[in-house]
């Protein structure tokens, strides 16, 4: 590209304009981008908490609710009272979730990821007015790597010894817990044996016993079949038996019926009659008839 | 490199302000962009590997982040001396008293910014094609919201400035007297050095002064 002498004011070249023009527009995108990542275009409300370490804060960390981003920290300020003052920006769609007893801590993604706030919610906050721009939440560290390594350092040694008197104890008790598992695996062994051989035994004895009884139980039919025929036919006879003989009998009945009543009028007779008194009394009549 | 060592035009040209400006940024065509990317694009690979190799337990995204954050560091310097390769023979070409110098000041620091906006695009396009794990279009957005504000404008004042610098020494290479051929190559050699020199020097003393590492952080 050379400029000649006659050369007149211009506009510049069609490839310098789209090239002008996506400089801009890459200028527009970042400055989009880095609006959107600092929440530049929603509405955010500022939380702060105090602390008396500022290690592992920086400026620009996430905030987080339930793992989900919903801020960032936005300064970080020591304070005459050399407490550290720690301002949050939270979003406003996530204002509702945070109440006067949610509690912020320095938080990690695994061991060697990103730091973080993490902010527990307050489900009390829900349906209540939502917390007020710069209010203060109660921060809670966490135990620091090096109080975490100093006390599993001096776990070692009671971990140590509970490992090897479990070692020794496994070394002296196992065998023979072993041994006694054997042998009452033998003997289990044995007896299940036995027991399968008995339950073959009984099992035959019991089809046995079965198909006896099952032969009884149909003899005992048919005889009860014959028995309940002939008790049939008997009371038939019976049924017969007593139509023929009902007359005579009633008429027995009242010849016997008649001849009570003679003999009893009989002895009523001979009950008062004399011949009787003397035979209870002997010269009885004899001293009624002396004067 | 053919297309950046473009041979000055030794023509005279208008002194208005405005064409001198067009004249500019006329220059600014696929091959200086292309060039520009295509820096970003092997630098950032390079920074990359060079991240990664040693580094095998340090996860994607930091060494994303901190291949995008060290070449938005680099990429004022970068940008500026591939500008001053570019337009300084056309620069060199030219008398002009100090007190006109202010078109090409200002053309070759918009050049740079510009510039410095597609290195930019290729490095976090390359970093995110580089380790991608599926979603390209975020991993790009993340990126660039994780270029801080402060570290951002300051890059692209800093850009400004070494463009506006290189222009300068070009601009006061040309008034040397002597003509011919290898007096203007000797003056691109000396333009190139001086301007590599000062603005290395300028690096560091950012570096020492202000410390970039640390601009948005606590």
């Amino acid at each position: 590209m050379s400029v000649t002498p006659t050369a007149s004011p211009r506009r510049p070249g069609p490839q310098s304009l789209v090239f002008l023009a996506g400089g801009v527009g890459l200028l527009g995108l970042f400055v989009v981008g880095i609006a959107r990542a600092g929440n530049w275009l929603t509405p955010s409300v500022r939380l702060q908490f105090r602390t008396l370490d500022a290690a592992g804060l920086q400026t620009g960390m996430a905030v987080r609710i339930s793992g989900f981003a919903v801020g960032q920290v936005r300064r970080i300020l020591l304070q005459p009272d050399a407490q550290v003052l720690v301002e949050l920006e939270l979003r406003d769609p996530y204002r509702s979730m945070v109440g006067r007893r949610s509690r912020a801590e320095l938080a990690q993604t695994g061991l060697l990821g990103d730091s973080y706030i993490a902010i527990t919610p307050d489900p009390a906050a829900v349906g209540q007015p939502p917390i007020g721009d710069g209010e203060t939440l109660v921060f809670t560290s966490r135990p620091d790597l090096d109080d975490l390594l100093a006390e599993v350092a001096s776990s070692r040694i009671p971990l140590q010894r509970a490992v090897s008197s479990g070692l020794s104890l496994a070394e002296t008790r196992l065998p023979r817990s072993l041994d006694q598992l054997d042998r009452t695996l033998t003997a289990s062994r044995r007896l299940a044996t036995r027991l399968e051989s008995d339950a073959q035994r009984s099992s035959s004895e019991l089809n046995r016993t079965l198909a006896a009884t099952r032969q009884l139980a149909q003899r005992l039919e048919g005889r009860a079949d014959g028995t309940a025929a002939d008790l049939s036919a008997l009371i038939r006879r019976l049924e017969s038996t007593e139509t023929q003989t009902r007359p005579l009998l009633l008429q027995t009945l009242r010849e016997l019926t008649t001849m009570a009543a003679t003999t009893n009028r009989l002895v009523t007779t001979l009950n008062e009659s004399w011949l009787f008194e003397l035979i209870d009394r002997p010269g009885a009549h004899l001293k009624d008839r002396r004067p | 490199m053919g297309a950046i060592l473009t041979p000055a035009p030794m023509a005279a040209v208008s002194d208005e302000p405005i064409p001198r400006l067009i004249r500019r940024f006329e220059r600014l065509d696929g091959r200086l962009v292309a060039t520009v990317s295509g820096t970003g694009v092997v630098v950032c690979l390079g920074f990359i590997e060079l991240l990664r190799s040693p580094l095998q337990q340090l996860s994607r995204v930091t060494i994303e982040l901190l291949a995008v954050r060290a070449l938005l560091f680099l990429g004022p310097l970068l940008v500026s001396l591939l500008l001053l390769l570019r337009d300084g023979p056309l620069l060199l070409g030219e008398r002009r008293s100090p007190g006109s110098w202010g078109p090409e000041l200002l053309a070759s620091g918009l050049l740079s910014v510009v510039l410095l906006l597609y290195y930019m695009a290729a490095v976090i396009i390359t970093a995110s094609l580089t380790l991608n794990q599926g979603d390209l279009v975020a991993e790009v957005g993340f990126l660039i919201g994780q270029l801080e504000p402060a570290r951002f404008a300051a890059a692209l004042a800093r850009a400004a400035l070494y463009g506006a610098i290189t222009a300068a020494i070009c601009l006061q290479q040309a008034r040397r007297s002597s003509s011919g051929a290898m007096a203007m190559a000797s003056r691109m050699s000396r333009s190139f050095l001086l301007g590599l020199g000062l603005l290395v020097c300028l690096d560091l003393l950012w570096t020492i002064a202000v410390d970039p590492l640390r601009i948005g952080g606590s």
